[in-house]
């Protein structure tokens, strides 16, 4: 429970969504759909870390004890952990498609402001 | 214990502080290096966390692939491309 992560991540997601509600510019917009992936992997790692806890790498086990006894161990949660590098792997993949459809956009209409394109005004 | 909330709140005043960077900076490739700065901070508050997997991809994704994307589609906005028909542009739109 690290309260000041998730406020810090709440307010990540909140900056990423001024940024694609209020810029004009296609880019600055999918700059600000980053945000709100970095606001999503802050909040996962933050969940998984446990109070004091450590990395969850594992050599072997600490002398007089059995790879059983290993649950009580202090380190972070590796399920959260593993989501959040799963989700850094999609996200990137993300930005890469919305920054191609960008690219075709500005050629297309000789312009990156979204108030000039006739298509995305609904 | 106490460098740990050192540490933690540092790096999330780093993080924070690029993303306004990102909201109120003018140019294009300023913010594209606020972008970096904020994956680069964000993978160290990683390692603190216990996190150094995570870390690393965030290291290599946030601080290097991502803004390697938009400085690539920005150069490629920027460029005036001549069409030759294959883009398949029509006139009326």
């Amino acid at each position: 429970m690290i309260v000041v992560n998730y406020v810090a991540a709440a307010a990540l997601l909140s900056i990423g969504l001024y940024i694609v509600l209020t810029r004009r510019n296609l880019i600055k917009m999918v700059m600000g759909l980053s945000i709100m992936e970095a606001s999503t992997y802050l909040l996962l790692i933050s969940m998984g870390y446990r109070s004091g806890s450590t990395a969850p790498v594992l050599l072997n086990p600490p002398a007089g004890k059995s790879p059983s006894q290993l649950v009580n161990g202090n380190v972070a949660d590796p399920v959260l952990q593993n989501f959040c590098l799963t989700a850094i792997v999609i996200g990137v993949a993300v930005s890469a498609v919305f920054l191609s459809v960008v690219v075709r956009i500005a050629q297309h209409y000789r312009t990156l402001d979204a108030d000039e394109v006739r298509r995305m005004r609904g | 214990m106490t460098g740990f909330w050192v540490l933690d709140y540092l790096c999330l005043a780093a993080i924070l502080t690029a993303a306004v960077l990102v909201l109120r900076l003018p140019s294009l490739s300023s913010a594209v290096m606020a972008v970096s700065a904020m994956g680069t901070v964000l993978s160290l508050l990683f390692v603190v966390l216990g996190a150094p997997d995570d870390a690393h991809a965030e290291v290599v994704v946030g601080a290097i692939a991502l803004p390697a994307l938009f400085l690539i589609a920005i150069g490629k906005v920027r460029t005036d491309v001549h069409d030759r028909g294959d883009l398949g542009e029509r006139e009326d739109l």
